[in-house]
């Protein structure tokens, strides 16, 4: 223990132990977050590489075994039809993405630029749809899409995710509009470019990461939705990648391994985007009510 | 418009258009695909659905007869089963809201003080709201397993602990995991709003009240927590709405059981509906829940903008 | 090169008159300023003349053509923002090159006329740099350029000072005259600083609540303000208006009030009778139009010492006397000697004694 007086702050000699004891106390903390935030993420990981002999030890083991497997990310592409939820889902959610942006940047412009009747409905409709329980929207679109034979499909699936994603994009890109000044089009319309002409000139430029961030955003909900997709399709050739993950726990002895696999496959794209877009997302979510 | 050229005719000027010809027909073409979109995908499905709260429809898709019929929201408000579910859904709630704020806010308040590798904790501890939600799910069913879970080992290690329990198989405890694994699903996201909110109280009201003499505590009751205060209620109303909608967590895990423990109302509507083939029930109890989510949208827009306002 | 004209230029935001039936004609090459408090509709018209704002009322003229159903990049008009609207994705050169490259000018042309501009304004360096890269100052002249680039027919300047700072504003004020006057290209240019508004304009023109209270020359404006407002807008500090009544005394008439005793010349008697009767009116004299004069009690205005603020070269003491008040500038020595609460006289020019209606506020013009 240094008992030298730190005369910086005019400190007296005791405070540097409490200060230690701080220190440590502090540093604890931050490593039992770390750990609530992270260990299930390193539980998936052990077990997806753990033998299958292993899985049902007892005391389970902490550490990755020593005769680790990485051969269950192939094999489960031969023994189970990942591959093709995985491709299904990308389908889907790409166009979701697509359509629910295109549509969305629109109506975000709009909501950002002009003045007109509605505006307020529209601004709480926009917030009210990302809010309901997803289930109250399936149900009658269920029935709906059961009349006009959109059910147990791909395109049908992707359709109906536009009901969840028109929103989120309007709302996220709102904001980036909103970011940009007004000032900057209506120098460009002095300057001698048309309305359109200062879209694709001045706005659009200047909200390209807007566009890519609600791109992303919109395919990793696309990406990661339970509900619709195992409401709306039935059969498993046409099942998105979380209905098909699901399908493995319930049976009779559930394949931890390949679960685990599956499941640190399926989490990849989805955390490496959450990672870039968290700042946008707080400010996006909170319908703008906190800046992130 | 209406009102400006109206107003300017009285004036006795002429009336005016707009300066750039596209201005009259763009903001109509640029709105008309949300509105398209919207309208069929949100509003006629919703309104269909209380459409159908007010028949006598079994079985979900098929024919129904036309006759107007309060049957059905009076057998579900008199169901003893609705009540149960709305207790359900009020303890999972208040449960994920109170882990996930406390939680979030102890997160929070360690990530505003600087200490090396900051930055990586942070990107760390997003990690939860990252995952998809069937994958979570499917860790902690695995973690909660009775036999090989990791949870049941750890817990061997508190002393006097003998018990084994089979989480998602007790009535008693069966609600309290699944609340568990949603406060760690959300409280990032309370994390990281609540981050927002302490960076955004001023410096110098600390430094203020520190001059006047205030300790670590009254410093945190008196300046932290007022200055949370705006960010506090839009997360407890988000985390209310998202955990009163949440389907996927209890759809996988219990499926509403063991002998209702966790059957929430929106998984009650959805086995109403296609499990049991009760239809008309099932939209009646949509209808009524939709009521509610409206209510607290309302309430959050409400709170959003008085936020703003300030 | 261009005239421009208001006919009852009006602009209504819901059911609230931001712009109320001006009238105002600008002449080639003349730098007009429109100066008032925020929110008195001076930014409004300037963007109605623009083509951003449709007027709800009255005509825009531009070269004697209406112009109100033109829009913005039809007006051949070039203007500089509060915050300079610098495009942030594109390069000084591309900014500045925009409006050309718009109008399918030649690439040898834009270049050498981007060259030009830049020699003149000081940016040949910077022209590769992206807007964040550039200081204050700098953003400032690449904003200029950017309208003085194409020649336009007319100038607009939205506050374009307001974001510098002190020092900076003072000298990017004479560049912007030196400029306007080279060019010779008609100019309006808003700002809500009378200083800026005196030093830069040929021709002033002051607004409040939609409305221009006065549009004349800086030393007009100055000696002979149309009403109160413009009055107490206009100078730092503004001109003293103290209230008082028209008695007899010694067989002559005098403005008496609080403080104030001033013999009332027989020839502006005859104006100034008919106007205000036996009521209370103002008289107005600016700050440097009254000397310390301890004989002047009868025959000027008095009051206790109230504030000195001394300012290096000059000095402003503030006089209270009941419900009046003014202030009078003089030299720091003649100052020295006064402490709070003494006893003060001043006789004024008699020249400079300006009368206002008490009601209206509206000037009464004296022979």
């Amino acid at each position: 223990m240094r008992n030298a007086p730190s005369a910086r702050h005019g400190e007296a000699f005791l405070p540097n132990l409490s200060r230690i004891a701080g220190r440590l106390a502090l540093a604890a903390l931050i490593l039992i977050l770390c750990a609530i935030a992270v260990f299930p993420f390193y539980w998936m990981f052990v077990t997806s590489i753990r033998p299958s002999g292993q899985l049902f030890a007892y005391p389970p083991e902490m550490l990755p075994s020593a005769n680790s497997v990485f051969s269950t990310y192939v094999t489960i592409f031969q023994d189970t039809a990942l591959g093709t939820w995985l491709w299904n889902s990308i389908r889907v959610a790409l166009g979701t993405a697509i359509l629910a942006s295109f549509i969305g940047a629109m109506m975000a412009y709009s909501l950002s630029r002009f003045r007109f009747q509605g505006r307020g409905f529209t601004e709480y409709l926009l917030l009210a749809t990302q809010m309901f329980p997803g289930i109250l929207l399936a149900m009658p679109m269920y029935v709906l899409f059961s009349k006009i034979g959109l059910l147990n499909s791909l395109p049908g699936l992707t359709v109906a995710y536009l009901a969840l994603l028109v929103p989120v994009a309007t709302s996220l890109l709102k904001t980036f509009f909103d970011g940009i000044p007004v000032a900057l089009e209506e120098a460009s319309l002095i300057d001698g470019a048309s309305r359109i002409g200062t879209f694709f000139r001045i706005t659009l430029p200047l909200s390209l990461p807007g566009l890519a961030s609600t791109f992303l955003f919109c395919f990793i909900i696309a990406w990661d939705e339970y509900l619709f997709a195992q409401m709306f399709v039935r059969q498993p050739g046409n099942w998105t990648v979380s209905v098909g993950l699901a399908s493995f726990s319930g049976e009779y002895v559930t394949p931890w391994d390949q679960v685990m696999t599956a499941a640190t496959i399926v989490t990849l794209p989805a955390a490496i985007v959450f990672l870039f877009l968290q700042r946008y997302l707080v400010h996006g979510l909170t319908a703008g009510g906190v800046k992130g | 418009m209406a009102l400006t050229q109206t107003s300017a005719r009285v004036a006795g000027v002429r009336t005016v258009h707009y300066a750039d010809s596209q201005d009259r027909w763009l903001p109509a073409v640029m709105v008309l695909p949300f509105l398209l979109a919207i309208t069929a995908l949100v509003i006629i499905p919703l309104l269909w659905g209380i459409r159908i709260s007010f028949t006598n429809s079994r079985i979900i898709g098929r024919a129904f007869t036309e006759a107007f019929t309060l049957a059905n929201y009076q057998s579900v408000l008199t169901d003893p089963d609705t009540w149960h579910s709305l207790y359900v859904t009020a303890v999972f709630s208040l449960g994920t809201v109170i882990g996930s704020i406390a939680l979030g806010l102890v997160t929070a308040l360690v990530l505003t003080r600087a200490f090396p590798g900051r930055g990586i904790v942070r990107t760390l501890i997003i990690l939860p709201w990252a995952v998809p939600h069937v994958v979570a799910a499917l860790i902690w069913q695995w973690m909660y397993n009775p036999n090989y879970g990791v949870v049941n080992y750890a817990i061997g290690w508190i002393p006097f602990v003998t018990s084994q329990p089979n989480w998602l198989s007790d009535p008693n405890l069966a609600l309290p995991a699944i609340i568990i694994l949603n406060i760690w699903k959300t409280y990032p996201f309370a994390t990281l709003v609540l981050l927002a909110g302490l960076q955004s109280i001023p410096d110098e009201l600390y430094e203020a009240s520190e001059i006047d003499g205030a300790g670590p505590v009254r410093r945190f009751l008196d300046i932290t927590l007022p200055g949370l205060k705006h960010v506090l209620a839009i997360v407890v109303l988000l985390l209310t709405i998202w955990s009163f909608g949440n389907f996927v967590f209890i759809f996988l895990m219990t499926q509403g059981g063991p002998a209702g423990a966790t059957n929430t109302l929106v998984v009650k509507v959805y086995f109403e509906a296609f499990r049991f083939f009760r239809a008309g029930p099932a939209f009646a109890m949509g209808s009524l829940l939709l009521l509610v989510a409206v209510l607290l949208t309302l309430a959050y827009a409400f709170i959003v903008r008085r936020g703003k306002d300030a | 090169m261009s005239t421009a004209r208001l006919e009852q230029l009006s602009k209504q935001y819901d059911g609230h008159l931001a712009v109320d039936r001006i009238n105002l004609d600008i002449a080639d090459g003349e730098f007009v300023v429109f100066v008032g408090p925020s929110g008195c509709g001076k930014s409004t018209t300037l963007r109605m003349i623009a083509g951003l704002e449709r007027a709800t009322g009255g005509e825009i003229w531009i070269d004697g053509k209406p112009a109100n159903h033109v829009s913005p990049r039809d007006r051949d008009i070039a203007m500089v923002f509060q915050n300079y609207a610098l495009y942030p994705h594109m390069t000084v050169a591309q900014n500045l090159s925009y409006a050309l490259r718009l109008r399918n000018w030649s690439r040898a042309d834009i270049d050498r006329r981007v060259t030009e501009v830049a020699r003149s304004l000081d940016l040949a360096p910077l022209l590769h740099r992206k807007p964040s890269q550039l200081s204050g100052g700098q953003r400032q002249r690449v904003a200029l350029g950017r309208a003085i680039i194409r020649e336009p027919k007319l100038f607009l300047m939205d506050e374009p000072l307001s974001n510098l700072d002190a020092k900076l504003r003072v000298q990017t004020r004479a560049e912007i005259t030196r400029l306007q006057r080279s060019l010779g290209i008609t100019t309006i240019y808003v700002t809500h600083d009378q200083t800026e508004a005196m030093t830069m304009g040929n021709k002033i023109v002051v607004m409040n609540g939609g409305r221009i209270q006065q549009a004349d020359t800086p030393q007009q404006l100055y000696q002979h303000p149309a009403n109160t407002f413009v009055a107490q807008f206009i100078g730092t500090p503004p001109m003293n208006l103290l209230r008082c009544r028209l008695e007899p005394q010694d067989g002559a008439i005098v403005a008496r009030g609080a403080g104030v005793n001033i013999p009332i010349r027989l020839e502006s008697l005859t104006v100034l009778r008919p106007k205000i009767r036996d009521g209370e009116f103002l008289i107005g004299f600016r700050p440097e139009d009254i000397v310390m004069d301890p004989g002047a009690a009868g025959n000027g205005v008095t009051g206790s010492a109230d504030v000195i603020e001394g300012l290096g070269h000059e000095s402003l003491v503030s006089v209270k006397e009941g419900e009046n008040a003014f202030i009078a500038r003089m030299s720091p020595e003649n100052a020295a000697p006064i402490r709070l609460g003494d006893r003060l006289s001043f006789s004024v020019n008699p020249d400079r004694l300006r009368f206002f209606s008490a009601e209206s506020g509206e000037a009464i013009r004296v022979p």
